[in-house]
This record gives C-alpha cells, structure tokens and sequence, in this order.
C-alpha cells in the first residue's frame, strides 16, 4: 500500500509472535498441518505453499516479507515491470531464502504459467489488480490481492465469477478484518451493542473525492527492462510513454487507473461499515454528495448512512459506528473509543496494523479449501460501494442503486460507468 | 439477499438491462442530437490526435447516442483507436452498438479482432454466434503447432470464451464440440468456455444441461481447478443432488475434491447432511476428519453434537481437539461429561487446553451441575482443573459440592476447592469452611483454606464483623498450626478486631504464633500496623525479623505522605545500609518535598550514597509539577555536587524541566469531576460543589499531572488529560499554595477554557462566564500576597471541546515576582489520588500476595543452575553475582526456568544496558507466555512495565518513562493468580488487568534480537518468586 497508509514494518511483532498467532480474530479454520507449524522445524517441500510475488512497490516489500515468515511458504519467483523494483524483489527473497534461486520475470504470464507455483501474492497497481487475479485463477492458482481489488464494478464481479468458476481461494488485502480493534469496533456494531445503526462512517484518504483524466507531455519510452510500458498499463487505455505516471502520486488519483481518495481508504474503511452493518452481501441503495469536499453519503436498505468523509481520529483508515444507544471509533494507531465507555471493557486485542493474521489466514485456507474472511464475494460488494460512491460524485449527482442486480436504477449514465473496456490483449 | 441471487440477477441484468435501457432510450432521433456529442462526433471524424479522440471517447462512454455509432464504427478497425471505441460500444445500451462491433469483425484480425469479439461476448451478442462458429472452425484448421503461439492461443480464447457467455443452444453445441476433439493444449480454453457456459446455463434454468457440461469437466483430463469448479458448479445446478455427491468425494480418492466437497457442506443448509456424516466419519483419515469437524461447525446445528462427541473420544489429538473447540462453540450441557473426560484423558495437552476453555464457554443450562456431577468421578488433574472452569464460570451454585471436594483426600483438589469457594462463596459458607480450616491443622492446602475464609469474612457487609467468626475460632484453638492459620487468616481480614487479636499473639510464648504474628503484622495491608511494627522492629535483636519489620514499616509508611519524621528517626536509628537503602527506597515514592531533606543526610555516606542519590533525584522529579521550586533546588544540588555522571546529567534535566514552565503555576491539586444530570457546564458555573462549600473537602483532593504539551507551553493544563475527567459539561476545582517572603500587590494572570472563578486565600474574588479558550493572562485578578502561605483556588468549567487552564502570578507592572515558592503539596491530600495510567479493573483484586508464602531466590548468585536456554542467540553468564543477558549478534534468546509457575509474585532488581529490548517472562512456554517487558518503544509507546502478550501483543502498556531508572536498579513486580494479573516497576503499579488466555509456566529472561539492540545487556542481580500454587 505504502502511500499514507503505509507504515513502517513492525517488525517486533513477527519476532515476537512468530507464527504462534495463528488466526488469532481470524474464524480460523482447523487445518492439521498449521498446528505443526508450531514447532521450530519447517514442514517438508511436499507440505509447503509455493508461491510467486506479483509487484513490488512498498506495499509488495510488505506483504511478500510478510508472507515469508511463515515457515510453509517457499518464495520461489518475483515479477515487476519495473527493472530497479524487480532487482530489489529478488534480492530481498534470495536474502531471506539463503540462496539465489529466485526467478525474477518482467511478464506476470511467464510467472502464472509455472505448474510449481501453488499461490501468488499480488501487490501491483490497482488497475491490475483484477486482471492479474483473473488470470492467476485461470492458471489453478490461489490468490492474495492488495486492495482495492477493483477499479470498475464490472470487472470486481467478474473476479468474484472468476474465483467460483475456477473453486479458487482468494483473499483481498483488507487486513484490518483480521486486526484487533477492528474486529472489537465492528462486533460491537454487529452485536447490537450499539442499538440500532444509524450511521456508519468511513475515513476516505484525501480531502476531495473523485479522480482525474490528466495527460502528460510525451517522453522517449525506456528501454523494456527498466520498464515495460504496455505491460505497466495493462487494460488501461494506451498512453504515450511518461515517467511520472508510473509513479503512486500519479496513478493512485488516475481514473484509468485507481479510484482516488475513495477507493484508496475505503477499501478498508467501507469494507469495515459493511461488516458493522452485516451488509457483507449487499450494499447501500443510494448515495449522495454532501458537500464540496464530495463526501458521500449512501443509504442502506435497512436505513442506516454510510459517510464517507475525512476528519476521524485515530490514524490511517480509521472508522466510526454509531448506533442509538452508543458509539465506537477506531484506527490503525489501535486506539479506540466508545460510549458508553463500558462498551470497551472485557477488551482485549491487539490493536495497529500487521497483515499477518490476514496473511496466515489465507495460507490455512489454501490448504483446506475454505474460504477466507477476505473473500472474493465480500470485497466485491464493499468495493463496490466505493465504485458507486465515485459514479455518484462523478456525475455530481444522486444516483439510486440495486444490490442485488448490481445496477443504478433508471440511469443509464451511472450504469455505463459500472464498467471499462479491456484493451486487447487482456480479456475478462 | 443470499449470495447465489445476487450474482444470478447481476449477470443477467448485464445482458438484459442493455436491452431495456435500448427500448426507452432508442426514440432518440438524430435530429436532437445534443450539441455536446455532435462536437465529440466531428472530434472523431475529423484530424484531431489520438489523445485528443481519446477522450472525446471517454466522455461519449457517459452520453453517446446512437448518432455517435457510425463514428466510432470508423475507428474499431483502427489500431490504436480500437479500444477507445470499444469503451463507448461495450457498455452501450443500443443494439446498434452490438451491430457496428460485429460488422467490424471481418474488416479486422488478430489483436482487435480479439478486442472486438471480448466486447461481442460482454454484450451477450446471440447474433454473433454464427461468425464466431466460423471463427472457431477456421482457427482450428491452423496447424496444431500454431496452436500455442500466443495469438493463436488467443484468438482460441477470445472465440471460445465469447461463445461461453452468449450460451445460446448453438454456442453450446459449437463448444461441446470443441471439448471433446480439440487437442490437449487446447484444454485450458476449452475448460474454461464450458464452465463460464455451464454457469450461464444454471441462470437460464437449465439446470440439466448445465449438470451434463459439469460432469464432463469431472474427467481425468481436465486441470484440477476446471474439475474443482466443475464439481462446485454442480453442487449448485442440482441441489437435489449436493449432499450425496458431497458423500461421495468424502469417501473419493481425490483429496482437493474432497476438501472442496467438505468446504462446502455448510452452505447447502440440508440439515440431513449431518446425520449422513455420522456414518462416513469414523472411516475417514484423521486430516479428513479435522476438516469435517470444521464444516460441522458451521453448521451450528445440534444434530452434529453426537458426532462431535464422537470425535472427541477418537485416538488422534489433531481431531480431539478441534472437535473439543467445536462442542464450546455449538455444545450444551449435554457435552460436559465428554469435555470433562477430554479433560483427564485428551490425547495431549492441546486436548486438554481445548477441552478446559470450551468448558469455560459451554452456553446453555444445566451446565454448571453437570460439571459438578463429572468432578465426582475425574482424577485429581483433571479435577483441578474442572474446579477451575467452575471459578471462570463463577458458578456461585456449586459452593456447596465444592465444600465435599475441599473435604478430599488429595491437597491439590482440596487448594483448588478452597480457591473457588473463595471466589464463589458468601459469608453463609463460612462456617463450614472454618471448620475445614481448623481440621487441616495448618497441614498441606491449608494457605488455601485461609485465602478463602479471609475471602469470605470479607464479604460481610458489616466492616467491624468480618473477623468476629475467626476470633471465636481462634478462642477454641489449642494447636499452634491451627492458630497459625487462624492468624494468617485474620490478617487477610485486617479490620481493627483482627489487629488486636493479632498484636499480642506477636508476642506469645509458643515462638511459632509468635513469629507467625509478627510476619502477619508485617504484610498487614493497612497503617493501623505501623506503631506496632515500628516498636517491634526497634526492640527485636533477631536480624530475620528486623528485615520484615522493617519491609513492613516502609511499606506502610509509603503509603502515608506525612511519614516524613518517621523516616527520618528510623534512618538516625541504623546504621545497617540494607536497613538505610530499604528506607531510602520508600522515601524515594514520597510526594512531599519535604523528603529531599530527610535524603539529604544520606548523600554523603559512603554505603548508601548512590541509593541516596536515586531517591532524591526521583522526588525532585515528582516536585517537577508540585513544588517547581523544590525541584529545581534539589536538581541544583545534585548538579553540582554528585560524583555520578549520570546523576549530574539527570539532576540538570530536572532544572531544565522546572525551567520551561517559565513562572507558571503548575503544581497542583484537583478535585472533581462534578457533574449534575441534565446541566449544561453554563448552570454548573453557578452551582457549589463540595470544594466550594468545605463539606467533605479532603476527599475529593488529587495531585494533577502536568500535561504533556507542546514544549512552549508545558504550562498550559490540561484538565481532560486524565480518563477519569474527560467530558462535557462539568466542573472541576484547583488549589494550590504559594509562599510570599513579604506582604505585596500582584496580580494573578489566568486563562481558561471555558468558564473560570477564582478564590484567594478563601475570599471569593473574581469570575469570568464567558466560555472559549483559554487564552493566557486573559483574566487578570489583582491580588495581595500576605507573608507566608497564600493559597489560591480555581473553578474551572468544561461546556464543551478543550478543558485547559494557566495561571502566573506577577507584579502590578506585569514583572517576574521573584523569591515566590510553590508547593501543592502544603496540605496534603490522601494517597493514591495521584493520577493512573492504568484502569481499574472491574473487580478489585487485593494487591497483596497474602502472608503465607515464603520467597524463594530463582537465582542463586553463582551459576545457572535450574535455569535452561531456547533459542540461538543472546548470551547469559553470572557476572560479579549478578545475571547477565547479552545480545552481541543481531540474534535473540531466551534463559527459563526449570520450574513451571501458575499462580505467583515474581519480583527482579534489574538494571539495563540501553538501548535494549528485554523482559521477564511468565506463564511462557518457550513460545507463547506473558511478558514484563522492558523497552523503549514507539509503535505503539510503551515502556518497561508493559503487560506483552505473545499472541495479543501489548494488553496493558506503561506510558510513563520516568517509572524506571534507566542508568540503575529497578525493581519489577509481578503478581499472577488465577486471570488477576498485576504489575509494578518501583512501586507504581502499572498494570492490573484479567486475562487468561496463559495459566501456567515457565519464568524467563529474554534478550531480543534485532541489529537495534547489539551490545544491550540485561542485568539481574536478584529474582525471587512467591509460589501461590495453582498448578
């Protein structure tokens, strides 16, 4: 993720923890073979997940060191299209594994088409999120994605067709389902805790919503192998060659290729008022802005108000449930507070940001075939929230929408912005 | 909204909604084309770049018309511009759209032939079908060799994918086809086609068409993730059918099928599944079973309760204990008797674990009984253990079968007894406790016994009642173990009758009563014991009881802030510097500055001279914000005089502190906060509340902590800072004391957020309503100082947001007023109203270990015997008497003890060789445990006295650093019993807490790797432990 949700590493509670944390907030599944993981011993090759890294910006760093301290998986292949990030990959897995065996590739097809690798984490652009995943499934193999595993509604649920089509394990990045405080906020909302929900706020990562359609001026395209450029757009619509659009402060606030403030936090903290509001397989029914910053306001079926906004406490992605008889909001700096402050007795979490729950999660479904918290389905539909939020402050009006046909209703502007066209070669 | 309908409805609504929107929008005429599109049009058409057409696509995508199509039909053929067109055509809602696209196809090949068919499929296009058949056969007369080049693979992909989607009964025919002849590298698309075909089928209701595609995909041929979709897709075509084909792949060969299989079982929602996987249960694999016991879980339903039991009883461990896990979850009573007998005979101690914790959380009634039935017949194990789940249960119905188990005949069933009752009881079961206490004869599990009658007694509503049971039992006693108990158990008491039982038992002629009454007025929890400890430890010649009479005296004595003089005659009296350093260790918690005099004598020793410098500087740091003034003469001294670097460069610090606040008032009493219902903070402006009014004065007094603010304005008070007050609406009074040299004029500059009153000297003198923030010398209040003490009061009120005050005094002219001395600590206020950073927990637990456990060194000041190493790195080594951890190497470790530990008091004197991540552990197994952590850190902040928890990370973090000495000894106190788990470092408690995630294991010292740490060092010089049972 790096950007402003990015932090350091926290390195101490991996070495503190190790793997004994297994799925500690996670509904873990019971899978033999992670109990033996206890132990200081690795498990044998047969028993171990294999697996590829797909991106390498900061975010990539982060989930594919994180993934490497659990002792059954065997990092085997990093792909970037980016020559000096693609070094870097390589260096810090072959460091890690003690040898120099790791296979570093420019096209993520090259690296999905190894039979030997069981699973890929995918730490790309948002604008591949979706493709690389597809085409992952495709090739039978499990998927970690970062979020936001969309950039079009379209393309989210055609993912979610994917991975049932292909009985794929998918988990999207959104971590903080398996973090401390996040689980402690959402259960209380869950519960009924907080009485009957009334609104749900969501902390969106910049002041104003929406994206931008920005064209730079030319520049002679570098060689392949300091950067494929066709490979680096993908889907995207073909741009001529710019050095800054590859950049994250370009491209994460790029229409073609993110979904903004919105998309950027909301994957997490929207995710989080779906959970609260138990609407993990629906969403809200109408949006509307609410101001000049565009902060949007989305109803729900069941009345409560998703509010997404800016000016939260507590950190990165930090969110606010409020209930008629009480309240509850929490970040990633793991605090949290609530009225009445009884609410947070009985509290005992690990509050903060490590993706190691999230990541080991996963790695136990892989083997048992469940799925995860994360699922492909359960992203879908908070991303999509986010999407239909950007549609709405897109076309600077209210827009009513259909969960369950996952259509705005009698508008037919709104619904041709569900999708995007894929440039040839890349298919859904 | 179930998630198959969701997705079923999306998917024919891409396709169907395209055509409705087409029947209400095609009235469009091209004659009321807007303006806007006719320019985007003509951009098309004309000269214009790639850019530029680009994103006259990008806004057509919103509001082309039909009248856009001819347009953009141009540049579909056209390399570049292809896509860019496509972006309009594919999501448009015009059947025109789907005709340019499709007329586009013969004029194109390759990539945008690929391009073009994609956006055919998206649309559902049926009319294509035909081109695509075409297609598909031309395609396949390629050579095979071809078949793999990447734009034939391709073509082969967009064709075939196309022709998945539309899955109009040709489509279907044309791909059935392809299935079945087309060569092996080829099955990728092939599978692929046909399983998005199948879906597409299933929404169309043909749901036995469907079946036959997924069936097909079932052979060998395919990949394993087309087989695995195709048998979940067939799960979903023909729910009839999902629970006996689920059977199947249970008991089939393939192991991935099964696993999808099982995942499965819980969304078919059939309740009869359940009773089916009884039967295939038993036959199947261990690893098998785990994973079924999970999907029976998430069924929830009690029909899976028998099989569960069944699991528990099985021989592997691995299944044991998740199906232990599972019965907490979906159980009722009617598993207590299966997690009971898991209890005593699980597989391995994870059974076991499981079983107790599951036990713990059963739901449902009946529970607790049938608890108490199975104890009857468990082994002593694991009836500890069951009388355990009973405690956290707090089944306050099972006292009385508890009481038979306190009668048995193993002692540790019996102390696990007594622990419950004592948890559990009421002052109705004393007297057939008492009676157990007595037969004990202060033989094994009597510590237990005394625990819980004091526990009982203490619960008696009348304060001055709570010993009258003891004290008659005490008049019958003959035996001296049974006065012994009855003793110790009047001191877990401790009310006024108790003390004068137990002040002349100390000095009995039997010497066991004798010296048990003396180490029971020792522990003695209140300062009724004082005198008498103080006149027992000046006539004593013993030098065993010297020392804890002497412990005792400073405990008590900490406690109270105006035992300045007694400290003072206790350090004239000895000449023992462990007598002096103990002293000096109590007098460095003082909160009255008045103890940097009382110190001072001491400096100069040469046998207590660092002790003593210690205590000073942590006074003079306390006076920081009490007494400024105080502080800053004490930092002086030290400056200047002390031998020690580190004392010198700590003492300057202190200076430097005292002189940020500028001639603020920082130093501070608080009472409040002081609300009433319903009242805004503008009516509690004008309501009295006990400062206002003297009534009861004295106990709503604290010290306020200096907030910690920005560095140039540290002077600025935050009174939302503490939890305790954090607010709307209330009100909150401040009083402290200044010392004039001589009657003079000043005036008293103030701001405050919102409202403020002032009182000088007891006169009411000024008050300001207006709400805001606090603005310094806002207000201005001319005052007279009198010669000697003045004191001022604030009332400060809080409406709403910042809640802040700052207050000076100067003279008339607005100049510094020199030779003024602050003190908040003129009067004092009662103990323990200083502010916490820790909570109080729900339940108050007793800070003391009780006085019946004996100490006992862990180390033994020469070696390492009955410690062991884990891990590779960190070095441990007897160094000079002390233990010593290092880490050299990036690398960490751990040094345990033998001894595993469940209930204790754990105390360390440590010193560090910063920067360091180090602490001691408990309850640790070598991987998971609880930690007294000692470090600096920042994500989160924390310091030494952090509660770390392997699994939870920090539960409890001490977020004050001026707890611990960083270039000296600490002391480290932990006291564990039961999930009561409570920390001190130096004698602040900074952690009280319940969690019992851990009961029982190992004491260690840890060394933490990290390159950050190189060169730390940990250095133990004494560990002692308490053991309070419980294993």
């Amino acid at each position: 993720m790096g950007g402003k949700s990015g932090k350091p590493v926290n390195r101490r509670s991996f070495l503190k923890r190790g793997i004994a944390g297994v799925g500690a907030f996670a509904a873990a599944p019971y899978v033999i073979t992670s109990n033996a993981l206890g132990g200081d011993g690795r498990p044998p090759a047969s028993e171990r997940i294999v697996m590829g890294a797909i991106g390498f910006g900061g975010r990539g760093q982060y989930v594919t060191d994180a993934f490497m301290w659990n002792k059954d998986v065997q990092m085997v292949a990093v792909c970037e299209v980016q020559g000096d990030r693609r070094k870097a990959a390589k260096e810090m897995v072959d460091k890690k594994n003690g040898n120099t065996d790791c296979k570093a590739y420019i096209d993520l097809r090259e690296l999905i088409a190894r039979p030997d690798i069981d699973a890929v984490v995918i730490a790309t652009g948002d604008n591949w999120h979706s493709m690389a995943s597809i085409l992952a499934a495709r090739a039978g193999k499990d998927i970690y994605c970062e979020k936001p595993m969309s950039v079009a509604i379209s393309e989210g649920r055609e993912l979610a067709e994917t991975m049932r089509r292909f009985s794929r394990v998918f988990q999207c990045g959104t971590q903080r389902r398996n973090i401390g405080n996040f689980v402690f906020a959402a259960n209380l909302a869950r519960s009924g805790r907080l009485g009957k929900l009334k609104e749900l706020h969501a902390e969106k990562a910049g002041a104003v919503s929406g994206v931008s359609f920005t064209i730079l001026p030319p520049e002679p395209l570098p060689p392949r192998d300091v950067v494929d450029w066709d490979l680096w757009l993908g889907p995207a619509a073909w741009r001529e060659y710019n050095h800054k659009y590859h950049t994250r402060e370009f491209w994460s606030w790029d229409g073609d290729f993110s979904g903004g403030s919105i998309t950027e936090w909301g994957s997490h903290t929207v995710d989080m008022c779906q959970w609260a509001n138990d609407a993990d397989q629906t969403g809200p029914i109408e949006y509307e802005i609410l101001n000049e910053k565009k902060d949007v306001a989305a109803t729900y079926a069941n009345g409560a108000k998703l509010i997404i906004r800016t000016g939260l406490r507590f950190g990165s992605c930090p969110v606010k449930f409020i209930g008629e008889e009480g309240w509850v909001e929490t970040g990633d700096s793991g605090e949290i507070e609530a009225y009445p402050a009884s609410l947070l007795e009985d509290r005992k979490f690990l509050g903060g940001y490590p993706a190691d729950n999230h990541i080991r999660e996963f790695l136990d479904c892989v083997k048992s075939r469940r799925q995860p918290t994360s699922n492909a389905d359960v992203a879908h539909h908070s991303i999509t929230a986010c999407h239909a939020a950007n549609v709405c402050v897109r076309l600077g009006r209210t827009v009513k929408w259909d969960p369950a046909k996952e259509e705005f209703i009698g508008d037919d502007e709104a619904n041709r912005l569900r999708s995007r066209a894929y440039r040839q070669p890349w298919r859904l | 909204m179930t998630l198959k309908s969701v997705s079923t409805h999306f998917l024919v609504a891409v396709c169907v909604v395209i055509v409705l929107a087409a029947s209400t929008r095609s009235n469009v005429r091209a004659g009321e084309v807007p303006e806007r599109e006719k320019a985007l049009i003509e951009t098309l058409k004309g000269n214009a770049s790639f850019q530029e057409k680009d994103k006259a696509c990008r806004e057509l995508q919103i509001i082309g018309t039909q009248a856009s199509v001819p347009a953009l039909a141009a540049l579909l053929t056209d390399a570049k511009l292809s896509h860019s067109a496509r972006c309009v055509l594919e999501p448009m809602p015009y059947p025109e759209a789907t005709q340019a696209l499709r007329d586009a196809l013969p004029k194109t090949s390759g990539e945008i032939r690929n391009g073009l068919i994609n956006t055919l499929g998206i649309r559902g296009d049926q009319a294509a079908v035909g081109d695509l058949v075409n297609l598909l056969e031309s395609l396949r007369k390629e050579p095979v060799e071809r078949y793999m080049e990447r734009s034939v693979t391709e073509a082969f992909e967009s064709v075939a994918g196309a022709l998945g989607r539309i899955a109009s009964p040709e489509a279907a025919k044309a791909l059935e086809q392809f299935r079945s002849n087309c060569p092996e590298c080829l099955y990728p698309v092939a599978g692929e086609a046909s399983l998005v075909l199948a879906r597409r089928l299933v929404r169309q209701e043909k749901s036995a068409e469907a079946a036959g595609v997924y069936e097909a995909l079932q052979d060998k041929k395919w990949s394993s993730q087309v087989r695995l979709g195709a048998f979940a897709g067939l799960l979903k075509a023909q729910p009839s059918q999902a629970t006996d084909r689920i059977l199947k792949a249970i008991e089939g060969e393939d192991p991935t099928i099964r696993s999808v299989a099982i995942a499965n079982i819980a969304s078919l929602k059939d309740q009869g599944i359940v009773s089916k996987l009884a039967s295939v249960f038993p036959k199947a694999s261990p690893e098998v079973q785990v994973q079924l016991v999970s999907a029976l879980t998430d069924c929830g339903d009690a029909a899976a309760l028998p099989v569960l039991t069944q699991a528990l009883a099985g021989s592997s461990p691995d299944v044991q204990s998740v199906a232990a896990r599972a019965l907490g979850k979906i159980g009722n009573a009617s598993c207590v008797e299966a997690l009971s007998r898991a209890v005593a005979e699980g597989g391995n101690d994870t059974v076991k674990q499981e079983a107790v914790g599951s036990l713990e959380r059963l739901r449902g009634d009946g529970v607790n009984a049938a608890l108490l039935a199975s104890l009857k017949s468990a082994p002593p194990d694991a009836r500890v253990k069951l009388i355990g789940v009973l405690t956290t249960r707090q089944a306050s119905d099972s006292v009385e079968g508890l009481l038979a188990e306190a009668k048995g005949p193993d002692a540790r069933v019996r102390s696990a007894a007594f622990k419950a009752i004592g948890a559990l009881g009421t002052p109705a079961h004393l007297p057939a406790l008492l009676s157990l206490l007595i037969d004990l004869k202060g033989g094994a599990s009597s510590a237990e016994a005394e625990r819980a009658v004091a526990a009982l007694s203490r619960k008696i509503a009348d304060e001055g009642a709570r010993a009258d049971g003891v004290l008659e039992a005490l008049k019958g006693a003959g035996d001296a173990s049974v006065k012994g108990s009855l003793l110790r158990t009047l001191g877990g008491i401790a009310n006024a009758k108790a003390f004068e039982a137990v002040r002349p038992a100390a000095g009995d002629s039997d010497p066991v009563v004798q010296e048990t009454a003396l180490f029971v007025l020792a522990d003695w929890p209140n300062a009724q014991a004082l005198d008498t400890l103080l006149e027992k430890y000046r006539k004593t010649e013993d030098p065993k009881h010297r020392v804890v009479l002497l412990r005792g005296c400073v405990r008590l004595l900490r406690q109270n802030q105006g035992a300045l003089a007694t400290y003072r005659e206790l350090l004239g009296s000895t000449t023992r510097p462990e007598d002096k350093t103990l002293l000096l260790s109590g007098l460095a918690d003082s909160l009255n500055p008045e103890a940097l005099k009382v110190i001072e004598p001491c400096l100069k020793e040469e046998a207590v001279g660092a002790e003593a410098e210690q205590a000073y500087l942590k006074v003079a740091l306390a006076q920081v914000g009490l007494a400024p003034d105080a502080a800053r003469e004490a930092g002086s001294r030290l400056a200047a005089e002390s031998k020690n670097e580190a004392v010198r460069k700590q003492a300057a610090e202190i200076v430097e502190r005292v002189g940020k606040l500028e001639d603020y008032l920082v130093g501070w009493q608080v009472a409040g906060p002081f609300t009433k219902e319903g009242q805004t903070g503008e009516a509690l402006f004008g309501m009295a509340f006990p400062p206002e009014t003297k009534d009861a004065v004295q106990q709503g007094w604290g010290y306020l902590a200096v907030a910690n603010r920005p560095e140039t304005s540290v002077w600025m008070l935050n009174l939302g800072a503490d939890e305790k007050f954090s607010g709307d609406n209330r009100a909150a009074y401040v009083r402290t004391w200044i010392l004039s040299p001589k009657a003079q004029d000043a005036v008293l500059e103030l701001g405050a957020d919102d409202s403020l009153k002032v009182w000088w000297n007891d006169a009411p003198v000024y008050e300001n309503k207006a709400p805001g923030a606090a603005k310094a010398g806002e207000d201005r209040v001319k005052v007279s100082l009198k010669e000697g003490w003045n004191s001022v009061m604030l009332k400060v009120v809080q409406n709403t947001g910042p809640w802040e005050f700052c207050a000076r005094l100067r003279t008339p002219s607005g100049d510094r007023l020199e030779g003024l001395r602050v003190d908040a600590t003129h009067e004092s206020v009662p103990q323990g109203k200083g502010p916490s950073a820790v909570s109080e927990p729900k339940e108050k637990v007793s800070d003391s270990a009780g006085p019946d456990a004996k100490w006992e060194p862990l180390f033994n000041g020469k070696d390492l015997t009955g410690w062991k190493r884990i891990g590779e790195g960190g070095e441990y080594s007897v160094e000079e008497g002390c233990l010593v951890g290092t880490q050299t190497n990036g690398k960490g470790g751990d040094l345990v003890t033998e001894r595993d530990f469940a209930d204790f008091e754990l105390r360390v004197t440590y010193r560090v060789v910063w920067p360091a991540n180090s602490g001691f552990w408990f309850r640790y197994d070598g991987q998971k445990g609880y930690q007294f952590d000692v470090l600096k850190y920042k994500e989160p902040l924390a310091y030494s006295g952090t509660l770390y928890c392997t699994e939870k990370m920090f539960i409890t973090s001490n977020l004050n650093e001026a707890l611990e000495n960083l270039d000296g000894w600490n002391e480290a106190r932990v006291l564990a019993r039961g999930d009561a788990i409570q920390m001190w470092l130096n004698g602040t408690k900074v952690s009280d807490c319940r969690d019992s995630l851990y009961k029982k294991g190992k004491i260690g010292l840890q060394v933490h790797p990290g390159d950050d740490h190189k060169g730390m060092k940990i250095i133990i010089q004494k560990m002692e432990i308490r053991d309070l049972g419980g294993l």
